[in-house]
């Protein structure tokens, strides 16, 4: 090392005493090498440059991480010292500290990873390292197309650029081809690949068409770019409740509406009761009461159109209402649980707030440059108000304070309840009113119950708003979101309608909420209480929906500024999820009891014959009565606080499980740490030691 | 659209469907948007390389803070000039489908300023003075502040300088980093 000039910090007397010492002070050193980086290169008189690293031949050999990191010691030290007297005496293409570094354990690792994005000398080692690395996986390297699919896969996650992965690519083909010494895989590992490869093709070829069926892309883009990903969280929720209706629909038209519209035909035509007026499509009433439109519109036959082929109406209707009802429960369930697992369970524990800031914080698809200087206006103001929070001592609050904050809270709180109980009950009472008016204008009067919920929804909004801002939440987020859950509690509170009132609601709803902000949840909530009685009630709110897209963005674009601060877009994603879910379950649970509870009305529909819906199932399938022992054991664990019970354990475990799964996570990454450390420190020491015996042979 | 369809043949975008994340169509589009940079020079050669002036001309990539380094991670020659390949690379690591992994490896190598595969004090200082803008400044005890918090966050064996393990830890506790990282194309 540096033979030109005679300072050397690693000059040691002979003395073991001294010797001790000064490698563990050089041990110390080591570990701020990153800073002293300049001092020492200027010892050692190198060039510094930028380039990859070169790797003597032997180097090239063990190659891999397993090898080298249990390697003979002593080979190693061999082989590193050569190279650091090589890179003493030349200038290298890394400063020596660098190398040094490179070549510790942990570094090494990830230097086969990173280090080859620049072309150059080094690019074919490094090609030659990547692919022997691979190859060690035999799983990769069988002569099969199973085997080419993983491989495949492995490569597009390769941090390289495109010419090199395309590299690799041919010489693991070339030699996976060549390979005799593959032994046979079994049926059973034959199988799981199988079907792995076709789980990923199918999820490419669905992805190919979703990506050419996707709807509102270029608006969507427009939106993200010009007001940040937080608004287009709304706009990408709506998109996805649009999809999941459109599939609703189909069904449901396809199963229900369709053979009773033939049946209609078949009997020669609808025969509507009284004559079409203008404003029923307001009120549902009149001429719609006997169309497909409403329960009532069907009948309770066996269709036979054509012959030989019997389709029974009633367990049409039924069967797809309860699997309508299941798949969109399960498919929510699933993405609420994975959504909520993702923003809440993961990143508990140990917090890194000011890392996120920096890291995450850039939107990256702003497009526009009046919202990229708003983003970098309210990324400084967020870091400066962080800064102040940690400048500020810690003032503990006084207990006058606290409790004023939490007496203020619990009474906000509770005004709200008190609120929504009054509204229900001058609803209640409205309704009692209005049933007793009997005169010529009955068809507007049957407006005045939605119209009226409407605007008390959108005056209770304004109100709701004004008292969280009372509350002086700190977080503006968690401000909207309260807003946002008492919102939601506002609507649970109207669904008393069923059929006529749902579309009626429906209907007005989307004329009111051309002014206000609209609120998905309760589109859906309305939509399915609905739907067991109106099962064309999906294409209505479909339309409903396009036509609520398209004046919100022009709304937007037209009349709106890109918000102030940037917004996290998926704990509101998340929330949305919870309540979409929340309300799912209140009327999967409502339209359960009145299933089995709630008498069916004996004139018209297609259940006239039974004495509640759900015996359709029993009667005619399984041919259950009353007294039958399963029908017995079913009822009794079915008994609502027995499924409530279940669920609730359902839930708590998932929630357990979740967290345990982040928290394993995590100890891997520090259990690594600590094994990487330890190498290093090995490895340090040992060739200070090497360096402190030549330098000693030097001096002698 | 026909012509585009044409300067491609159907293996080289398979071949390129195979080293990416994007399906034939993307790929297509993504050669529609790169041309759309400088029409008569790609025209001329389906592969050309652009100068990381032109690159920047990009909307996303114009507005951004880091898109010079954005440029210089992808392009080959790692000046920041890019052909189409590094550029259909560049979009591939920023798509949806790209996994976390993936992203916050480029991310990292993004940030690192210095290129020693570490964030040091240096690389952080200069991520914090590119994401407040120009206009704005912070005072030296404010970003000296700042830095300690977050290497006091984050830096797990206290080497004062961020690894790409505990890079990656934070990025796999932020559930908006997947969000954030994302160019559409």
């Amino acid at each position: 090392c540096a033979s030109e000039k005679n300072k050397c910090p690693f000059a040691f007397s002979s003395e073991n005493f001294v010797i001790k010492i000064t490698i563990k002070r050089c041990f110390y050193q080591s570990r701020k090498m990153n800073r002293r980086r300049t001092n020492l290169s200027s010892v050692f008189n190198i060039d510094t440059d930028t380039g990859g690293a070169s790797m003597s031949l032997s180097e090239r050999e063990i190659h891999s991480q397993d090898n080298l990191l249990h390697m003979d010691f002593s080979e190693r030290n061999t082989c590193f010292a050569d190279e650091f007297k090589l890179w003493g005496t030349q200038s290298g293409n890394r400063t020596l500290i660098q190398k040094t570094i490179n070549f510790m354990p942990s570094r090494f690792k990830r230097q086969l990873s990173l280090d080859s994005r620049i072309s150059g000398p080094n690019h074919d080692n490094d090609i030659e390292e990547i692919t022997q690395q691979i190859e060690q996986n035999n799983q990769l390297m069988a002569d099969n197309p199973l085997s080419r699919h993983l491989r495949i896969e492995r490569i597009k996650s390769l941090p390289q650029t495109i010419n090199i992965k395309r590299e690799i690519s041919a010489k693991l083909s070339t030699s996976a081809r060549n390979r005799t010494d593959s032994k046979s895989i079994s049926y059973w590992q034959r199988f799981k690949y199988a079907y792995r490869i076709l789980r990923t093709r199918l999820g490419a070829f669905l992805a190919n068409i979703l990506t050419n069926l996707e709807i509102w892309y270029g608006s969507m883009r427009n939106i993200e770019g010009h007001f940040g990903s937080g608004v287009s969280a709304y706009f990408k929720f709506l998109r996805w409740l649009f999809i999941s209706y459109c599939i609703v629909a189909v069904l449901c038209f396809g199963f229900i509406v369709l053979p009773q519209l033939l049946l209609n035909k078949h009997h020669g035509g609808f025969k509507p009761t009284t004559m079409f007026k203008f404003l029923d499509i307001f009120t549902g009433e009149g001429y719609l009461t006997t169309t497909v439109l409403f329960y009532g519109g069907y009948s309770n036959e066996t269709i036979s159109i054509i012959p030989k082929n019997t389709y029974n109406l009633p367990m049409g209707y039924f069967l797809t209402m309860i699997s309508v009802y299941l798949i969109t429960f399960v498919i929510m369930s699933v993405s609420m649980a994975r959504s909520y697992r993702r923003t809440f369970i993961e990143s508990s524990g140990i917090t890194s707030t000011y890392a996120d800031k920096i890291f995450c914080a850039w939107d990256f698809g702003i497009s526009n440059e009046k919202m990229a200087r708003l983003a970098h206006k309210s990324l400084f103001n967020e870091l400066r108000e962080m800064l102040n929070e940690l400048e500020k001592p810690k003032l503990d609050k006084t207990f006058i304070q606290k409790f004023w904050n939490i007496a203020l809270k619990i009474s906000s709180h509770f005004l709200v309840l008190f609120m929504l109980a009054g509204l229900g009950v001058g609803m209640w009472t409205m309704l009692k009113y209005f049933e007793e008016i009997e005169d010529v204008t009955r068809s507007f009067s049957y407006l005045y119950l939605p119209i009226s919920i409407n605007c008390i929804m959108l005056v209770m909004q304004m109100v709701f708003g004004y008292i969280s801002k009372m509350e002086g939440y700190k977080n503006p987020r968690t401000r909207v979101h309260i807003t946002l859950m008492r919102n939601f509690l506002l609507e649970v509170c109207w669904e008393t309608s069923i059929g006529q009132e749902i579309y009626r609601l429906v209907i007005v709803d989307f004329v009111i909420s051309i002014v206000a902000s609209l609120s998905l949840v309760f589109n859906q909530t309305l939509l399915f209480i609905g739907l067991l009685y109106s099962p064309i009630l999906p294409v209505i709110v479909i339309i409903k929906m396009i036509l609520m897209f398209y004046i919100l963005k022009a709304i937007l674009i037209k009349y709106c500024k890109p918000p102030a601060k940037l917004w996290k877009s998926t704990q509101t994603h998340t929330l949305y999820l919870v309540m979409s879910f929340l309300s799912l379950l209140g009327v999967l649970v409502a339209n359960g009891y009145i299933m089995t509870q709630v008498k069916v009305s004996k004139s018209c529909g297609p259940f006239r014959n039974f004495d509640f819906m759900y015996e359709i199932i029993t009667l005619n399938i399984a041919k259950l009565t009353k007294d039958h022992l399963f029908w017995r054991i079913v009822v009794s664990i079915t008994r609502p606080a027995f499924v409530g019970g279940i669920l609730l354990g359902i839930v708590i475990v998932y929630y357990l499980r979740s967290k345990s799964r982040a928290r394993i996570g995590m100890v891997k990454l520090l259990k690594e740490m600590l094994y990487m450390e330890a190498r290093d420190k090995e490895f340090l020491l040992g060739h200070i030691m090497k360096l402190a015996q030549q330098s000693d042979s030097h001096a002698e | 659209m026909g012509q585009t369809k044409s300067q491609f043949t159907e293996e080289e975008l398979q071949d390129y469907e195979d080293l990416t994340f994007f399906t034939k169509k993307e790929i297509l589009c993504a050669h529609k948007k790169f041309k759309a940079l400088a029409p008569e020079k790609v025209g001329h050669n389906k592969n050309a390389k652009l100068s990381m002036h032109k690159i920047l001309q990009y909307p996303e990539l114009r507005v951004n803070p880091f898109g010079d380094r954005i440029c210089k991670v992808f392009s080959s020659s790692s000046d920041g000039d890019c052909t189409f390949e590094d550029f259909l690379d560049m979009m591939s690591v920023f798509s949806d489908a790209a996994p976390k992994t993936v992203k916050a490896e480029h991310a990292f190598r993004i940030f690192d300023f210095d290129g020693d595969d570490m964030l040091g004090v240096s690389d952080l200082r200069q991520v914090i003075e590119r994401l407040i803008g120009e206009g704005n400044t912070l005072t030296d005890n404010d970003v000296k502040l700042l830095i300690q918090t977050i290497l006091d966050e984050a830096d797990l064996d206290d080497d004062g300088a961020l690894s790409f393990a505990e890079f990656e830890h934070i990025i796999d506790k932020s559930s908006d980093f997947s969000n954030s990282f994302r160019i559409r194309l």
